[in-house]
């Protein structure tokens, strides 16, 4: 569901349709007014019967607000979309970065292990070899675990996407607004289509982390 | 026994990497995506270990182009991806791959399933 502002748009919403109700009240009094004898024949705008000028002052004020319309969503709501995008890459790099620090004190750690272990066994030690091994392992379930990284990472580029493809749709109503650019807009006229078939699709949209023995018992039921 | 990892996240080659040495396997080489590891494999390679989506060729287009060449044909090959509905599954069964391991997983299970394959190539 798309959301916009809603400091301004309902305002403008309101002032459109109380400027339309206007301009049907008018056509609704002119349709009362009795059809001149010559009512066939051309006229010219300086013979507008008053009630139809103001219809047509109404309908400039509706287009007006429209036009402001446009500008509010453009400016609140692709503004954000951006800016929203631009978060969403930042939190992958952040995890990446931070999942690689991990990894390199996680190493470490196993590296100390390994080195307690053999001065253990010169000095013929039996002591606490048991909780070595299990320091061991909980290590690497640690290690494991930041498998997550690389979910996480696909599950933003989803939403990355999705945005774009959110803000290319919202140009394209945006567009519609604007006279001046509908000639513009025929080449674009499936702008989600065109986005999709140009992007290389680096990411499983429904990459969970989620119920993996599940989704594993599938795959080997397959591979038997 | 030599192993290809491929992946394109640096984080992810280092788990698999780190799972296999867990579980024996120390010798390993790299590759971030489907085209490079098409110019790394050799004869040296024992057992790929490949993602699906990935950059500029994604897994399921290198293990068709690898089961295209003469040199890689028969080698085994694992793939380790979180795409698991069946048709993906099953698509990655049809182009070569050898068995399939669904993200996150667990050592036990890379090693369950490359004892697996190699089981199979020996009774072949």
């Amino acid at each position: 569901m798309i959301t916009v502002s809603r400091r301004v748009p309902p305002e403008l919403l309101f002032d459109s349709e109380a400027s339309l109700r206007s301009a049907a009240g008018l056509l609704r009094e002119l349709q009362r007014t009795p059809a001149p004898a010559n009512a066939m024949e051309p006229r010219d705008i300086a013979t507008l019967p008053e009630p139809l000028a103001r219809a047509y002052s109404e309908i400039c004020t509706v287009l007006d607000m429209l036009t402001r319309s446009r500008t509010v969503i453009e400016r609140t709501t692709l503004d954000r979309v951006g800016v929203m995008n631009e978060k969403l890459r930042e939190v992958s790099t952040a995890t990446e970065l931070a999942a690689t620090d991990m990894l390199d004190g996680l190493d470490r750690a196993i590296g100390c292990i390994d080195r307690l272990d053999a001065r253990a066994a010169a000095d013929a030690e039996p002591a606490d070899g048991a909780d070595r091994a299990q320091l061991r392992e909980e290590l690497y379930r640690l290690i494991g675990c930041l498998q997550f990284q690389d979910i996480t990472s696909q599950q933003l580029a989803y939403a990355s996407t999705t945005l774009e493809d959110l803000e290319v749709r919202i140009r394209a109503i945006a567009q519609l607004f604007d006279l001046g650019l509908l000639e513009g807009a025929e080449a674009d006229q499936n702008p989600s289509v065109a986005a999709s078939d140009t992007a290389t699709v680096t990411f499983d949209p429904a990459a969970s982390t989620r119920d993996a023995e599940v989704r594993q018992a599938l795959a080997d039921e397959i591979f038997g | 026994m030599k192993f290809l990892v491929v992946d394109d996240s640096a984080t992810m080659r280092r788990i698999v990497i780190n799972s296999l040495q867990r579980i024996g396997y120390d010798n390993c080489e790299e590759a971030g995506d489907g085209a490079e590891a098409l110019t790394r494999f050799d004869g040296s390679i024992d057992m790929v270990i490949t993602d699906w989506n990935m950059p500029n060729m994604s897994g399921l287009e290198f293990v068709r182009a690898l089961r295209q060449r003469a040199d890689g044909k028969a080698v085994p090959i694992l793939m380790v991806t979180t795409r698991s509905i069946r048709e993906d599954i099953v698509q990655a069964a049809q182009a070569g791959v050898n068995n399939y391991v669904v993200k996150p997983f667990t050592p036990e299970v890379l090693r369950e399933k490359i004892d697996a394959v190699l089981g199979a190539m020996k009774g072949a």
